[in-house]
């Protein structure tokens, strides 16, 4: 084991086909044992950033260390990786497809038959062992493909959409089999589209768009970060005419109303007013906070590409 | 490389190919097959075109003096099958009764118009074979007219000491091998251009297959794509040889139960062990030429019927010399073969057609064996290229612009105008 604290550094690296840039000036780090997500939108440049970090293309220019070195054919047994374009050959027996694939990883014929065994009695599939793949369903074949990917034991995993399609029953299995593999202190590289699983399961997050960094560092600093200076209350009262409170806009339910607030104001203060002031009632308060799902939107979703550049810098820090 | 990641890819290639439906049919039903056809063929040929067993006897009427003199005594030993018939009328009757199954008239004239008239049963018609054995006895009767023995000796077999010698050789070849000048090589040269198609047909669709079920990205990530390419051509190689030991093993059964003898068959045909081996040769350089351009293009294409397509053009130049044969036949050294056989995409059969019809210089097959190996470094350098290429870029079709320029340019991806579009919304 190396004793550098990340599984993969990304220093400056660029990517340009033909006239496009898919990937622009990116850097990044993803630390051992963490599960990282990386989101953005269609086209943003994930996937050719995972490419050029598994050495499947190369980056015109900036580095890339994967598990303490530059990439090697070493590398690639200790690195497993789940495409989004992915799938298996349809006529060949899972004991069998999967054993090819783990020697194929290095691993010797008689563990890595064994190991397949394993691993489909932990995801379910143990009575479709001798099974053809074009006998299993989709959700059935997407484990399969998982088991593939950690058939080798590797140290970084790297899964371009894992649950796109996934059943939720699958989807709670898949994802428990995940925190398992981070207990054991393996790597996780998700790229991902849903923004509630990033939530939950991420630690940190890299969003891309435009091929450019966007937003960089734990899932909490991130929503800390977009948190803008207000409150989001619920009741009755004129709400405007609370000192230090720019504007109000209510929600499309008109349940509750957020309250924006000027620089000099800060939520401490409201409550305490609130609490003074016969004039209001108030059933719930709390700090805005936006969901990871609204920051992408205002990122990614066109407001003006004049706030993509300035996020790099917030998020650095 | 890693050998035994090559091993591996090679072994799972050759297991997994092995058990398709088509393979088994190739190798094992086809030959079968044909075997069983060529015994009936042969059998029905012979016993309806030359034999005379069917018959009886057969009854000539005599009337030009050509076979008897002028008391009805045969001039000439007549064949058992033959009998003289005093008159006409002899002979119907006689045929009426089934004594004869037909018979021959040769008016008086004979001599000078060369008319013969033929009476047979409705249902039995005098076969070849009766015509020629009545030919032969006709020529000895009129040739021992002039009295010279030797003359009708020559008249009997004209060809009897005939010598036959390849283009260039003062070495005489033994008759069996002038039949088989003409039919080994051919076939032999279809057998090595057959199995380098079927198994570099496998090739492409193998990886066609492997695009289509997006198996490339996990390979991709396990092997280099040259371990990948080799593992593919050395499994699939074997499975092509294998074929061949079989068809071998076919046509050695066959032989032996007709009754021959195989080592002196395989010396008669002209297999000696260095053109068998120069066979091989031509095999092998030439299975891995149209297995790399075959997976260049299996690269290339996502669709197993676009890949059809492009093979079968190639194929077709493979067999442009059986296409060309007439010239082999006047000047095995001419131009067209010459060229042919040097030529790293028809030399294969080219040059074994070549090599059984004359005498080529061993260094001009040694040059064109030379060429081969050399574009059979240039086809697995540019496949392995097209390989990573087409791996990456599933889904898209690649123009041949999009390809020269990612050659040239070194890239591995390519960026369909979709995905511009999508990218720089």
């Amino acid at each position: 084991m190396n004793s550098s604290p990340n599984a993969v550094e990304v220093h400056g690296i660029s990517k340009r086909y033909g006239h496009q840039l898919a990937v622009d000036n990116l850097s990044f780090e993803v630390r051992r044992g963490e599960i990282f997500s990386m989101l953005g939108p269609n086209g943003a440049g994930k996937t050719t950033t995972i490419r050029m970090i598994l050495d499947i293309i190369k980056p015109d220019s900036g580095t890339i260390e994967v598990l303490g070195g530059r990439f090697t054919e070493a590398t690639k047994q200790r690195i497993g990786y789940l495409p989004e374009e992915r799938g298996l050959y349809k006529g060949v027996r899972l004991v069998e497809l999967l054993t090819y694939l783990g020697t194929l990883k290095g691993m010797s014929t008689a563990d890595a038959a064994r190991r397949a065994s394993q691993l489909l009695d932990e995801v379910g599939l143990g009575d479709n062992k001798k099974s053809k793949v074009s006998e299993l369903s989709r959700g059935m074949s997407q484990k399969v493909q998982f088991v593939a990917t950690i058939i080798h034991d590797p140290d970084l995993i790297i899964i371009d959409e894992p649950f796109a399609g996934l059943d939720p029953v699958n989807t709670e299995l898949l994802k428990s089999m995940i925190y398992k593999l981070k207990a054991q202190g393996k790597t996780i590289v998700m790229s991902i589209h849903e923004m509630h699983q990033v939530e939950e399961m991420a630690d940190r997050l890299l969003m891309i768009n435009h091929g450019q960094r966007v937003l960089y560092g734990s899932v909490d600093e991130v929503r800390q970060q977009y948190a803008e200076n207000a409150v989001v209350v619920s009741g009755q009262g004129e709400w405007q005419k609370l000192p230090g409170v720019r504007s109000v806009k209510s929600d499309e339910a008109g349940r509750s109303v957020t309250l924006m607030l000027d620089e000099h104001t800060t939520p401490d203060d409201i409550m305490q007013a609130l609490a003074v002031s016969p004039n209001y009632k108030v059933r719930s308060f709390a700090l805005a906070v936006p969901s990871l799902n609204d920051i992408f939107i205002r990122v990614a979703g066109g407001n003006g590409s004049s706030n993509h550049r300035e996020a790099p810098e917030a998020a650095s820090r | 490389m890693n050998l035994r990641k090559i091993w591996l890819i090679a072994r799972r290639e050759y297991l997994f190919n092995f058990r398709r439906r088509s393979y088994l049919f190739t190798a094992f039903a086809l030959p079968l097959i044909i075997v069983v056809v060529m015994v009936l063929v042969i059998g029905l040929l012979t016993e309806t075109m030359e034999s005379t067993s069917s018959f009886k006897a057969v009854g000539i009427v005599d009337k030009a003096g050509v076979l008897s003199d002028s008391a009805g005594v045969p001039t000439v030993k007549l064949p058992e099958l033959f009998r003289l018939e005093s008159s006409e009328e002899q002979a119907s009757a006689d045929l009426q009764s089934h004594a004869i199954d037909g018979y021959y008239v040769l008016p008086a004239d004979y001599l000078r118009s060369g008319r013969i008239d033929v009476y047979n049963r409705a249902n039995l018609a005098l076969t070849e074979g009766v015509n020629s054995a009545l030919t032969s006895t006709i020529k000895l009767a009129l040739a021992s007219r002039v009295g010279d023995p030797a003359l009708v000796e020559r008249i009997q077999d004209p060809l009897k000491a005939l010598a036959v010698y390849k283009v260039g050789s003062s070495q005489k070849l033994d008759e069996t091998s002038v039949m088989s000048v003409f039919i080994v090589p051919t076939i032999f040269g279809l057998l090595v251009f057959m199995s380098v198609t079927v198994t570099s047909q496998f090739l492409m669709s193998g990886m066609v297959e492997e695009k289509e079920n997006r198996m490339m990205e996990l390979f991709v990530t396990s092997t280099r794509p040259s371990e990948m390419l080799w593992g593919k051509l050395l499994g699939l190689g074997a499975l092509g040889l294998t074929q061949i030991v079989v068809w071998t093993l076919f046509g050695v059964v066959f032989a032996s139960t007709r009754g021959t003898d195989i080592g002196q068959t395989l010396a008669n045909l002209q297999l000696t062990p260095g053109f068998l081996l120069m066979g091989l040769a031509y095999f092998i350089l030439g299975y891995l030429l149209f297995g790399s351009v075959m997976s260049g293009i299996g690269a290339l294409v996502n669709a197993e019927q676009e890949g059809r397509q492009l093979s079968g053009i190639l194929g077709t130049v493979g067999v442009i010399p059986f296409m060309l044969s007439f010239s082999y036949l006047t000047d095995p050294n001419g131009t067209i073969p010459r060229v042919l056989s040097l030529f790293p995409f028809t030399a294969p059969v080219g040059m074994i057609l070549r090599v059984s019809w004359a005498v080529v210089p061993p260094g001009e097959i040694l040059i064109s064996l030379g060429i081969m190996a050399l574009s059979v470094v240039g086809t697995i350098w540019l496949s392995a290229r097209l390989f990573r290429l087409g791996m990456l870029n599933y889904g898209k079709r690649l123009g041949l612009r999009d390809v020269i320029r990612a050659i040239r340019e070194g890239r591995q991806a390519i960026v369909s105008r979709a995905q511009r579009k999508e990218a720089s919304l």
